[in-house]
């Protein structure tokens, strides 16, 4: 038998499949729409090595950013007094999309996950922790997720800046346990905000 | 609630077929083998998700098909429901679920159809490992508040973590943030189990009574080794948080947690002493009767429920008097499904009953 797939077509699928959430007919689907249309295929070709060369993330708070720093941290008119700590850049997406939060961002890269083998090496708790004592931090805001792992970083995080003389809240949720932020209409999420909680 | 129709295929040694379910009683005849306790696990596995049967979900995939589907249409509060699980062998039973052509949850699923099932591992309530008591207790405090279910997955995560965390050698704060998770978690779920427990208390007493219990009323005692209930839930979950820090130095050396509700037991206690210890066969078999009786009475006064009842070889390990009692007891409660392979034995309590014959996993009428 021999395989009719071009070369040139087989590394597409490959890379296609390492995709989240593509599997093999989904590639064949994927690859099939963009040799239809060259144009928009060199587009997006175009468009990842704009995103895999020129976004970084935020040497202050990680979130992507096309600079040194991104353009919360470089925007005037926002409190720097108030930090909002979430796990990944989307969470501080949605939070932003809701224009309650007038704060700055601390993007933690994740969660505490020892059955992954992370721990906090591997977040950006010792960032937090510098940010916090160099800046005039007044409020830290922890905006995990209200999952097992996402409750439990908060809880670590708020150990790790005790003492530190910063005030330390969670976010409220009015959202079951065990779900995400992004799923959150904004209605909650401002809601959220507006009663977040003291923690210890 | 009630079982209208259920089609099979793949499914065990049944034969593919469809078979039409009257409202009142059947009773499974056949002879060793021939497929009764198949057939009441289809009916179990379509309400629970579960059999009453120990063993691999992998086991409910007839020998040489690909997978299983169970068809049912269920009526509650006047509607017709269609339910359909599908079951898929692989190195674990991948199953998908429907409602109508809807894919839903294991949790939003496990509520349209719950089904009662009574069978000769009930025995295992008496004589079996904490496990399967605390499995009983767990399933009771579902039925009574789903949140149940949520609360249990995460304990289970938060407890994978700790333990995770425990290999990996973490520091304490590390392992202290999953304690924290673990303490109001366990004091949630502890809750609800000593919720369940004092309705169950409640009711158990009317349940041995109908079955002619000859010794006095057992006492459900909740066994926390740790010693964490009773309380408020806050104070449950500080003496919890304490515990957990105080045996993480032994529990470093075996990289798991051995303090919390997934280690703790509901005791059977007969005059002071543990009930297996005390009494026989047959009366194990009464008692984790009268156990699951009472917590269908429980569901039936709070939530309404009136579950199909499944009962797998009723005459197993009773004499004539008890099985009387036991069949007597489920008279008159609905949609009721009992197995035996011997016609003479339960033929004088079950005269109103439908007859089906099974033989080779087919049935006829
Ligand atoms: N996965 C399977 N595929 C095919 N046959 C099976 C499977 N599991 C069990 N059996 C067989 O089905 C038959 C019926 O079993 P069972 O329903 O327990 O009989 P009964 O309860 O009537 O005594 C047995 O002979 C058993 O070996
Ligand atoms: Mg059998
Ligand atoms: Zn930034």
């Amino acid at each position: 038998m021999i395989d009719l797939r071009p070369a040139a077509v087989q590394v597409l699928l490959e890379e296609l499949e390492q995709l989240p959430g593509v599997g093999p007919r989904t590639a064949v689907r994927l690859a099939q729409h963009l040799l239809r249309q060259p144009a928009g295929a060199r587009r997006l070709a175009a468009a990842l090595v704009r995103a895999a060369d020129g976004v970084r993330p935020c040497a202050v708070c990680f979130l992507p950013a096309e600079e040194e720093t991104c353009s919360v941290c470089r925007a005037s008119g926002r409190n720097r007094g108030l930090l909002c700590v979430v796990e990944d850049p989307i969470n501080a997406w949605s939070i932003e999309a809701t224009g309650e939060f007038d704060g700055l961002y601390h993007v933690l890269l994740g969660t505490l996950d020892p059955l992954h083998g992370v721990g906090p090496e591997q977040l950006t708790v010792a960032a937090l922790v510098d940010r916090v004592r160099a800046e005039p931090v007044q409020e830290v805001i922890l905006a995990t997720n209200p999952t097992v792992e996402g409750e439990a970083t908060a809880h670590f995080v708020a150990g790790v800046l005790k003492g530190s003389g910063v005030r330390v809240s969670r976010i409220a949720f009015g959202l079951p346990a065990g779900g995400e932020i992004s799923f959150a209409d904004q209605v909650t999420l401002s809601r959220s905000l507006m009663g977040r909680q003291r923690m210890e | 609630m009630g079982l209208r129709a259920l089609a099979v295929r793949g499914f065990r040694n049944l034969k593919e077929q469809e078979l039409t379910l009257p409202e009142t009683t059947v009773a499974i005849l056949g002879a060793n083998g021939a497929g009764k306790t198949s057939l009441l696990e289809a009916v179990a596995v379509v309400g629970n998700l579960a059999s009453f049967r120990p063993g691999s979900p992998l086991s409910w995939v007839q020998h040489g098909a690909a997978g299983f589907h169970l068809a049912a249409i269920v009526t509650r509060r006047e509607l017709d429901l269609r339910l359909l699980v599908v079951g898929r062998a692989g190195r674990r039973l991948h199953r998908q679920l429907f409602r109508g052509g809807r894919r839903l949850t294991a949790a939003e699923y496990l509520s349209l159809f719950p089904v009662a099932a009574f069978s000769p591992a009930d025995r295992m309530l008496i004589w079996g490992g904490p496990e399967e008591r605390r499995r009983f207790l767990d399933r009771l405090s579902f039925y009574l508040r789903p949140e149940t279910y949520l609360v249990l997955q995460s304990y289970r995560q938060a407890l994978r973590q700790r333990n995770a965390a425990l290999r990996r050698g973490a520091p304490d704060p590390e392992l202290e943030a999953f304690e924290q998770q673990l303490a109001v978690l366990g004091s949630r779920l502890l809750e609800l189990r000593l919720a369940a427990i004092a309705l169950l208390e409640h009711a158990l007493g009317d349940e041995l009574a109908a079955l002619a219990w000859p010794l006095s009323q057992p006492i459900l005692r909740y066994n926390d080794t740790d010693a964490v209930s009773p309380g408020s839930p806050a104070e449950m979950a500080g003496r919890l948080r304490l515990a957990l820090a105080r045996s993480r130095r032994k529990e470093r050396a075996r990289a798991h947690t051995l303090v919390g509700p997934h280690r703790h037991d509901l005791e059977l206690v007969l005059a002071g002493a543990p009930a297996r210890e005390v009494i026989s066969a047959g009366q194990g078999k009464l008692l984790a009767t009268a156990l699951k009786l009472a917590a269908m009475a429980v569901l039936g006064r709070i939530r309404h429920y009136m579950p199909l009842v499944v009962f797998d070889d009723v005459d197993a390990e009773l004499d004539g008097r008890a099985l009387a009692c036991v069949l007597h007891r489920l008279a008159g409660h609905g949609q009721v499904l009992v197995s035996s392979a011997h016609e003479a034995m339960i033929a004088p309590s079950l005269r109103d009953a439908v007859v089906w014959r099974i033989r080779d996993g087919l049935v006829s009428g």
